[in-house]
């Protein structure tokens, strides 16, 4: 092994312990805000990456997705997704969901948003709020589980380490053959990591959350490739009923609308 | 040291115990396969939480949090919820992990929900046995979801995955229902889920 290589391993294993370290007293810490609480090579890489996204008007992901689930006496389970998104700021957005759990389109055109769940042919429309940002606040609220809506968050709002606990930079790690920042996060339900590339374009390559307190602590896992000039067509953010499909009534329209904070 | 040994024995033992409870489970799957005609949205257990950023957001927590313990829970409208705290209990007690054996020998339907359906019925006498009920668990007091709906004695505003056979669609006043013995049901988009909401036209 290269004595470099060895070097940064050694680096590697010490920035763990000093997480490990740090989050013993992280109760003592938390008082101090949430300055304190993130070191200043991870946030150094979070508002890189954070400038980065927001200057990007229009772009595309594709992620492969795991979720675990725990079922009953703690077996775990995996699921797999691919999710792929197109967003056009400051109010575009199409979300095509394959997976095991489910699969879901998506739309939202700055005005409506429609949602199609193909195995009921069934789907909702509703007037939504006029930007991406407030959209995405009125999802989460909504409990619509819209996949990577973290990342489209931090692009949007950048206020994913509101409330962490503690942050650390561990590492450098390679993801899908490009070189990255291994970063990881405690919020005080989830802990969670992310991978954000070196150089000049500092994406976030791969994230992971933990769902803390839970039997088996389950985990969901995203990796994502990046296109920043994607090809839109016109079609894009228009949803079209499939034939045979009926449209629903969505139960939380307040909430989508920011009615239930 | 001899952790090895014992260990290998006890995983070989249940294999094989697994193989002889597969026998006894089919006839029961069979039965939830008929009755459960859309296993993809009862889904059995706990999912991962997807998302950092709704840790900030209090509603969309609590009802995913519901949305993920009644999905499942079900079998039958009564027992909804109440899995969580016997998942824990059983597994907590390790001596009751024979009814495991039931799941692990199920391989070709692990994956295939009727399966964690399947054992939402038998957790239901493992929990009656137990003496927990669907009252002392702290969070089933939020929103529940049955897996499959009830043709009787529905409670209007109640959730479900799935409508029993023989529903038929009825339109009133130009709405659209599934009319399924004396029940009225209509579908509703929840959270992530298309459901089956009891109402009265």
């Amino acid at each position: 092994m290269e004595t470099r290589e060895i070097f940064r391993m050694q680096r590697r294993r010490s920035a763990v312990l000093a997480f490990v370290a740090l989050l013993g007293v992280q109760t003592t810490v938390l008082a101090a805000g949430n300055e304190a609480a993130i070191s200043p090579g991870a946030r150094g890489v979070m508002e890189r990456m954070t400038a980065f996204m927001a200057k990007q008007a229009t772009f595309a992901i594709a992620s492969d997705v795991t979720r675990d689930e725990v079922a009953a006496y703690g077996y775990k389970l995996q699921h797999q997704e691919h999710a792929d998104i197109v967003v056009q700021r400051p109010a575009r957005l199409r979300a095509s969901i394959v997976g095991d759990l489910a699969d879901r389109t998506i739309v939202y055109d700055g005005r409506n948003l429609a949602m199609y769940a193909p195995e009921d042919r069934a789907y909702v429309r509703i007037a939504a709020p006029d930007t991406l940002a407030a959209l995405l606040d009125g999802l989460l609220d909504a409990g619509v589980d819209l996949p990577l809506a973290d990342v489209l968050f931090q692009a949007t709002e950048g206020t994913l380490t509101d409330g962490v606990e503690r942050g650390v930079q561990i590492g450098t790690a390679t993801i899908d053959g490009e070189l990255c920042d291994h970063l990881a996060f405690r919020h005080p339900n989830v802990d969670w990591q992310l991978w954000v590339a070196r150089g000049d374009r500092p994406l976030p390559r791969k994230l992971v959350i933990t769902t803390r307190y839970e039997v088996g602590e389950p985990q969901f896992q995203a990796t994502l490739r990046w296109d920043l000039a994607p090809k839109i067509d016109a079609g894009t953010f228009a949803f079209d009923a499939p034939d045979g499909s009926v449209e629903i009534s969505f139960d939380n329209t307040a909430a989508l609308r920011g009615g239930a904070r | 040291m001899n952790i090895k040994g014992p260990l290998e024995m006890k995983i070989a033992l249940s294999l094989f115990r697994a193989t002889r409870a597969a026998a006894l489970a089919l006839p029961l799957l069979c039965a939830a396969q008929l009755v459960w005609s859309s296993p993809a949205q009862a889904r059995g257990g706990r999912l991962a939480q997807s998302s950092v950023a709704s840790s900030s957001h209090g509603a969309a927590r609590t009802q995913r949090a519901s949305a993920g313990q009644s999905s499942n829970r079900a079998g039958n409208a009564s027992n909804v919820g109440n899995r969580t705290n016997v998942g824990n209990d059983v597994r907590a007690n390790n001596d009751v992990r024979a009814g495991n054996d039931v799941r692990v020998g199920n391989d070709v339907n692990i994956g295939n929900d009727v399966n964690i359906g399947n054992d939402v019925d038998i957790d239901v006498d493992v929990d009656h046995g137990w003496g927990h009920g669907w009252d002392d668990h702290p969070v089933a007091a939020a929103v529940a979801i049955g897996a499959v709906a009830v043709t009787t004695a529905a409670v209007v505003g109640s959730y479900y995955y799935a409508l029993p056979p023989g529903c038929t669609v009825v339109y009133r006043n130009g709405i659209r229902y599934q009319y399924c013995g004396s029940v009225y049901y209509s579908q509703t988009w929840h959270g992530n889920d298309v459901v089956y909401v009891v109402v009265n036209p």
